[in-house]
């Protein structure tokens, strides 16, 4: 129980609270003694219904035609991915076969690329996001990729989308990489070394690969520190062959 | 050419239309794009005019619209209904990734953000019995806030449209914070009671 001053102090800043304009250290501790006051609780419940009507006083203005054309767009594409690899998805997992496919991974060293801030922006320049645009249905090939680990855990689907030698790769439900790492992409080709094709932070959208894919190469994602680096210092969570 | 790139999908049938919110949200979670597409139907006029509201820009409120309901899509399997309604969820999430634009903009961006009569206003034209009704509710929520006395609006539209802290609204307003949370609470209260009368609490 709160003591009688901290209660009122608590209960004076619930209107704040519902209009978002308390700060989030303050928004944190009304949300710990909400848990425990049933008083304060009802009284937001309430405020709360006349926060949620301000949006009616608004001027109603159209959205532009576009807009859905853009948005469907992105689910259409989704939903599409999320059917063909739903099918996959529940297949048990062919881990050693699969392994064996890429002898040099187990040889990365994470210790052995520094990344100057100047080859990271090399590296940067190659991003190209996709998210709003590029993604079509009509002729690109699409190819099923094999995510693993926690991301696989976490529902994480992804696939490439190729259309001729332009190739994107498709992610849903990624899990954001942990603080100061981004994902970073990576073609490799027979046993040669993989070579860095952009990093990215994206949860669910599209990324185009930034470097030339040819048919039989593996286009693999991991997990890198900083801005990305050269060569991949941890192992691939996405996987897949052209 | 929306038609062209929509090759292959079909457009959401009947039976989907007659589906509540609640409803749809469920074969959502699963993947259904027509049933997102029918959700995107129903509520993006709303979800766009608050956008643009709060950011004032067009291109800004297409981009925060766009997120939120790729956000509604993405996370179709979260939704709670016991929690709110699925319009009052998306106009949540409209809200807070609008204000999240705003303050990324300037303070000058913000203070008109917050002052309805400059930002350039079109109004969509009324075209169904649902639109019509729409607008007599955005009419009567505006003589609401209308008829509460200047400072106690000017609080609230700050708060809620503007993305400030109280305490930023305090010094911009020359007030002591207790009277801002005091003029804030009073606006809601006056608010939510012309919405419907406060019943007995428990």
């Amino acid at each position: 129980m709160s003591s009688g001053l901290e209660h009122r102090d608590f209960a004076e800043s619930l209107a704040a609270y519902a209009l978002g304009a308390l700060p989030d250290e303050q928004s944190a501790q009304l949300r710990t003694h909400l848990a425990s006051c049933r008083e304060c609780r009802a009284e937001l419940e309430w405020l709360r219904a006349a926060v949620d009507a301000l949006p009616a006083s608004v001027p109603q203005v159209e959205p532009p035609p576009e807009l859905k054309g853009r948005v469907m767009e992105l689910v259409d594409a989704e939903a599409e991915l999320l059917q063909a690899a739903g099918e996959v998805a529940d297949r048990p997992e062919p881990p050693a076969r699969r392994r064996r496919r890429w002898p040099s991974i187990s040889g990365w060293r994470p210790s052995v690329v520094l990344v100057s801030a100047a080859a990271a922006a090399v590296l940067l320049v190659g991003i190209v996001l996709a998210l709003s645009s590029g993604v079509t249905t009509t002729t690109a090939r699409t190819i099923h990729a094999q995510v693993t680990g926690p991301a696989r855990l976490a529902g994480a689907r992804a696939s490439l989308r190729v259309r001729g030698s332009h190739v994107e790769l498709v992610v849903s439900r990624l899990p954001t990489p942990a603080a100061d790492h981004v994902d970073e992409l990576w073609v490799q080709r027979g046993s040669k070394a993989p070579v860095p094709a952009g990093t990215f932070v994206v949860q669910s959208g599209s990324v185009v690969v930034g470097h030339p894919v040819r048919q039989g190469d593996h286009v693999l994602v991991t997990v890198e520190p900083g801005r990305g680096t050269r060569a991949p210092t941890t192992m691939p969570f996405i996987a897949a062959k052209v | 050419m929306a038609t062209q790139r929509r090759t292959g999908t079909r457009a959401p049938g009947t039976g989907l239309r007659q589906l509540g919110d609640e409803e749809l949200m469920q074969l959502i979670a699963g993947g259904d794009a027509r049933a997102f597409e029918v959700i995107y139907e129903r509520h993006a006029t709303v979800a766009f005019s608050l956008a643009y509201r709060i950011c004032g820009v067009r291109a800004a409120a297409e981009e925060v619209a766009q997120e939120a309901f790729l956000a509604i899509w993405r996370s179709g399997a979260r939704y709670d209904r016991t929690r709110a309604s699925v319009r009052t969820w998306l106009l949540g999430v409209v809200h807070n990734r609008a204000i999240d634009s705003l303050r990324r903009s300037t303070v000058h961006d913000r203070q008109r953000a917050a002052d309805e009569h400059a930002a350039e206003h079109v109004e969509a034209p009324e075209r169904t019995e649902v639109e019509v009704a729409r607008r007599e509710q955005a009419r009567s929520m505006r003589a609401v806030l209308g008829a509460l006395p200047d400072d106690q609006r000017r609080v609230v539209e700050l708060a809620y449209f503007g993305g400030f802290t109280h305490e930023q609204i305090a010094e911009m307003l020359g007030a002591p914070l207790g009277t801002v949370k005091g003029r804030m609470r009073l606006a809601l209260e006056k608010m939510r009671a012309s919405i419907e009368p406060r019943e007995a609490v428990l």
